[in-house]
């Protein structure tokens, strides 16, 4: 099975570094890079990816609501958000099949998510 | 007798135009201190107010608080937190008891321009006192300080958080160069994994930096909190941090033990009671002697947990102790021994506090350091 992901993020190194990560280490299919809000609603309702990643804090929209976007377009595969602070997880209990990982962890946090689904 | 009753009579006079005297003083005195206080009845209300409280709030002499009492010059984000001082005050059994000596709280209130003032305030309970009968509360303007702490604050937050990406790049990073130079590491020279090395351990050393930049943010502004609550076995979790430490302690040439009681497990957040041992473990090496050693024991009291780290280190002097946990400190000698920010042990601190522990530090020059840390079996 190849595993394919949409990357939302508005820092361009960090979006790029993810996106080389995942092809390089994990062989995982990176199918859109977006750099705002309404890109990542339009790369991820349109390429359905296997995950999506949405960086929480995307100016001058925020990462959340682009995913409450995506859920009521019909996307269902996991989504990894990350956030800039630990901790920032609190509050979207109405989001189902969200992973939080820290910005701060590096890709360690993104490792242990992508070894729990098996990836 | 009538020259005896003219004596007493001419005493009496000294004595009440001394009294007049010492009051005089006494007022002039607390006049000119930055501090005003304020007099409360036994049910506190108003009795009066000294002329620098009155200067403080801006007020002529002879000022008197709103009718509907002080507590409406308080800021209403702050009026919670003078309450609860003033009942503790007042001896309410369901609160802890307000120790006149060390308590304080801070709290904006509002002087003759409307314009908010922090002021620490600090209260004594003399109802039992018949020349007082009531509450002497002292107030200090300190928006200076509160407002450096706002700024300092503000800044750490703001550096932690835009420095988080470019960490995480560098460190994701690496891991693809790793990956990369596995694939040719035959034809490599040593230098490469061993630079390779030294940049990870760098980028590390700057992660934890951000993350205790942020954390003591959060601990100033009283916004920190715990994530997660796990059951955790804490013998599990020393050794492990030992393990990981072990590297750093080969290099300093400081052998660690460990005696763990076995017990109950502990629900705490895994990651920051992680955080706190390695904190600990890793001072306990820095601040070691070549050659030194640290002993670490766990063990079940009626209270919780009770962990102790003995080191046979450098030590500090009782003035170092006694400042340990102020953001920023560093001791003239720890500066000489080893590189640091001095945010670590305050986060240290912070962290236990926070899940409703104690840590306390006893140390001796050129002897060793002993910290002990007692952590509820359950956090609040």
């Amino acid at each position: 099975m190849t595993v394919s992901v949409v990357i939302c993020d508005d820092d361009p190194q960090i979006r790029d570094m993810w996106a080389d990560w995942l092809e390089l280490l994990r062989d995982i299919d990176v199918v859109g890079r977006a750099a705002s809000g309404e890109e990542a609603i339009s790369f991820i309702l349109e390429k359905q990816p296997t995950f999506a990643m949405v960086d929480r804090s995307m100016p001058p929209g925020d990462g959340i609501t682009a995913i409450r976007a995506v859920r009521a377009g019909g996307y269902r595969g996991p989504i990894v958000v990350v956030s800039g602070e630990d901790g920032e997880e609190a509050g979207e209990t109405d989001l189902t099949d969200v992973h939080y990982v820290s910005k701060a962890s590096g890709p360690s946090a993104l490792a242990t998510f992508l070894d729990g689904m098996g990836w | 007798m009538s020259s005896e009753k003219d004596t007493l009579s001419a005493t009496n006079s000294e004595l009440r135009a001394g009294d007049h005297n010492a009051r005089y003083l006494y007022e002039t005195a607390l006049g000119a201190l930055p501090t005003g206080v304020i007099h409360l009845s036994a049910d506190g209300a108003f009795l009066g107010a000294t002329s620098a409280m009155e200067r403080m709030l801006g007020h002529p002499p002879g000022w008197e608080p709103p009718e509907g009492g002080l507590l409406e010059l308080v800021h209403p984000d702050d009026q919670e937190v003078g309450v609860a001082a003033l009942a503790r005050l007042a001896g309410d059994p369901a609160l802890e008891p307000w120790d006149s000596t060390t308590d304080s709280v801070d709290l904006r209130v509002r002087n003759v321009d409307g314009d908010y003032r922090w002021l620490e305030a600090r209260g004594t309970d003399l109802r039992q006192d018949p020349q007082v009968a009531g509450y002497l509360v002292s107030f200090t303007d300190v928006t200076s300080r509160v407002e450096a702490t706002q700024y300092r604050s503000q800044f750490f937050r703001t550096a932690a958080h835009e420095l988080r990406a470019p960490v995480a790049t560098m460190l994701g990073r690496l891991d693809i160069l790793e990956a990369t130079l596995e694939k040719v590491k035959a034809d490599l020279p040593t230098t490469v994994p061993a630079t390779v090395e030294h940049l990870r351990s760098s980028a590390l050393r700057m992660q934890r930096l951000v993350g205790d930049l942020m954390d003591s943010a959060r601990m100033d502004s009283g916004e920190f909190n715990l994530v997660r609550r796990d059951n955790v076995d804490l013998a599990a979790l020393i050794t492990k941090e030992i393990a990981d430490l072990a590297v750093e302690a080969a290099e300093r040439n400081v052998t660690i033990t460990k005696r763990v009681t076995p017990g109950p497990k502990v629900t705490v957040d895994p990651v920051r009671i992680s955080q706190v041992i390695a904190n600990l473990l890793s001072n306990a090496c820095r601040y070691g002697k070549n050659g030194g050693a640290v002993m670490v024991t766990a063990d079940p009291t009626r209270d919780g947990w009770c962990i102790r780290l003995v080191d046979t280190g450098i030590g500090m002097d009782a003035e170092t102790v006694a400042r340990l946990g102020e953001p920023l400190f560093r001791s003239e000698r720890a500066k000489e021994h080893s590189v640091g920010t001095g945010l670590g042990f305050a986060v240290t601190k912070g962290i236990v506090e926070a899940h409703g522990g104690t840590l306390t530090v006893e140390s001796e020059l050129d002897r060793g350091t002993t910290v002990t840390v007692l952590l509820p079996y359950d956090a609040d």
